[in-house]
């Protein structure tokens, strides 16, 4: 009777110690996958960054902080048209992207220089009151997280209609009308920059 | 298959083959082709009676041996051995692309390797004693002075330098990592295959082409490489392929993440040729994982250890297309290895004697390395048979 309550007691023992090596086993395996991957990913990286760089515009290659993903182009929308730049801001500071010491492509754009005094504004005016707007028409402009608004007149109308690149704020109106490009000159000084979005009232 | 017929009909092929047979209707393509046909019908009517001549069947065949070896020996002699003794006759001689080569006899090898040593106060300014258009390559200081080594071509002593560097950090990085995934991956268990097969994926592609993938992720600015070190160290700011301090590391991080995989596929070639009796008896033995791997494995694997070591090891000594594309920028030294010198001195500067002999002392470094490698690979590899 005791040898068979023995014998079970080791055959527990070395079941359990079995057991408990599988366990470990399994762990280590664990590891072993997680470097692998993590070395997978390391080597598969430049491939990735290939694949995804073959998906963004010039622009957005630029963009930076870097990541695979594209952007959206936000920051590079200007005049309705894709703008390349060479320069970008990083934490509210200019930053080249041609550094010191690095040679340069004859032609190649290196930064944009802009006069903020000389700032007009492109308002896109639908072609259904087109015949309402005239040079020398008074225009109040206001812009989103700036006080107060600024006059302003009509400069220039342009004598062809082009696309719209701003969609209509009121979603029930249509989007496939055409737009005339209107150009609008303060008249007064304003805290305002290059590209930024504003709106008009014409007229008022 | 009506598919297939309609898909190459509507790829334009009868055009093609039409376009194929105008161009064929040439002076030149005609005759190649006529002596081709005229020589299969000479050599069949020939070996049906060149027993007439009292032709034997050994010279039969012997002359057709060398006939079908004549392909592949005239692409052999054209595109290999003839440039190779070429670049040798021209290492004797003062070529230069435009006028004709005059023999200089040993010229070229002693304006390369000349040195000339000074031993000089050590505040004493190294121009003083150096003899005109000899560049200071080497200082060591002897207490209150200092031995100045000079060479008469600094640019080939510095690109040797370079080159040997180089070698030695591609082997760190491109050896060692390669044998611990190799021991990951001979673990039995399953989806190692899958892990194989990314790993060796960047071997496969050419050099040019990663090249000026990892010109992006090295760009100091919007660079990967950056952004992640910028995670860790905000104030940080390595220019990796203008800095002459770390470009030539740059390089050796590209070429390494190109050869680790490949290695480490060979090394586990190696490491599952190994008897898993040995293993077994070991383990019996009471040899734990760390002896095992110093004491059986490594003896074990010195053969696929030599092979890897001396083929990363020469495919670092010509290390050429990653400087060529990556620090093509860059004017500073730090971006010559020997190859990318001589290049530079040959199809650059025109100096093809000069570029010639640098070849052939590039070629005996590597045959005296390797033959070093043999020696003590003969005396480490006393397991195997």
């Amino acid at each position: 009777m005791t040898t068979l309550a023995y014998e079970t007691e080791a055959s527990r023992r070395a079941l359990e110690k079995e057991r408990r090596a599988l366990m470990t086993q399994r762990i280590l395996n664990i590891f072993v996958y997680i470097i692998l991957t993590a070395v997978a990913y390391l080597l598969l990286f430049p491939f990735l960054y290939l694949l995804f760089t073959s998906l963004k515009t010039t622009t957005d290659v630029f963009h930076f902080p870097p990541r695979l993903l594209p952007y959206v182009p936000l920051t590079t929308e200007y005049n309705g048209e894709q703008v390349t730049l060479y320069s970008m801001e990083v934490n509210g500071q200019q930053r080249n992207m041609v550094d010191t010491g690095e040679s340069v492509r004859a032609g190649q754009a290196i930064l944009t220089v802009v006069d903020l005094k000389r700032l007009r504004i492109e308002a896109e005016v639908d072609e259904f009151d087109a015949s309402r707007v005239h040079v020398g028409t008074s225009v109040v402009v206001t812009a989103e997280g700036y006080p107060g608004s600024w006059r302003a007149k009509v400069e220039e109308i342009p004598d062809t209609v082009a696309r719209r690149s701003v969609r209509p704020q009121d979603p029930g109106k249509p989007e496939d009308t055409r737009v005339l490009r209107v150009k609008i000159a303060f008249e007064e000084p304003t805290p305002l920059r290059l590209g930024q979005r504003v709106e008009v009232a014409i007229g008022g | 298959m009506v598919t297939l017929v309609i898909l190459l009909l509507l790829s334009g092929l009868p055009n093609s083959i039409a376009d194929l047979f105008r161009a064929l209707v040439q002076p030149i393509p005609l005759l190649v082709l006529g002596l081709l046909i005229g020589f299969f019908v000479v050599g069949t009517y020939l070996s049906r009676d060149g027993a007439r001549f009292g032709e034997t069947i050994p010279q039969r065949e012997s002359w057709q041996g060398w006939l079908f070896l004549l392909p592949n020996f005239v692409n052999f002699s054209l595109f290999f051995a003839i440039p190779l003794l070429l670049s040798l006759y021209l290492s004797f001689t003062d070529y230069n692309a435009i006028s004709r080569p005059e023999w200089v006899g040993f010229d070229n090898y002693i304006g390369l390797l000349q040195l000339e040593f000074h031993t000089i106060p050590a505040e004493q300014a190294s121009g003083t004693v150096l003899t005109q258009g000899y560049g200071e390559i080497a200082s060591i200081g002897l207490g209150a002075n200092r031995l100045v080594i000079g060479a008469r071509d600094t640019m080939f002593w510095v690109s040797l330098g370079n080159t040997f560097r180089y070698c030695f950090m591609l082997l760190l990085l491109g050896v060692m990592p390669a044998l611990l995934l190799a021991l990951l991956l001979n673990t039995k268990i399953p989806g190692m295959k899958f892990y194989r097969a990314i790993f060796f994926l960047p071997s496969i592609a050419a050099v040019v082409g990663v090249a000026l993938i990892w010109q992006w992720l090295y760009d100091p600015i919007i660079g990967f490489i950056n952004y992640a070190i910028r995670f860790f160290f905000p104030e940080s700011d390595i220019n990796w392929l203008s800095d002459p301090n770390v470009m030539l590391v740059a390089v050796v991080i590209m070429a390494a993440w190109q050869v680790v995989g490949f290695n480490a596929v060979i090394f586990l070639a190696g490491l599952q040729n190994i008897p898993k009796e040995v293993m077994e008896a070991s383990t019996v033995d009471g040899a734990g994982p760390i002896t095992r791997f110093f004491r059986i494995m490594m003896p074990l694997i010195a053969p696929t250890t030599f092979f890897v070591v001396v083929t990363t090891l020469i495919s670092g000594l010509q290390a050429f297309s990653e400087m060529y594309v990556l620090l093509w920028a860059t004017s500073d030294n730090a971006r010559l290895t020997t190859v990318y010198y001589l290049y530079e001195e040959g199809f650059e500067r025109f100096q093809f004697g000069n570029a010639s002999a640098t070849a052939w002392l590039l070629f005996i470094v590597i045959f005296i390395v390797t033959l070093v490698q043999f020696r003590l690979s003969n005396r480490s590899s006393a397991y195997q048979d």
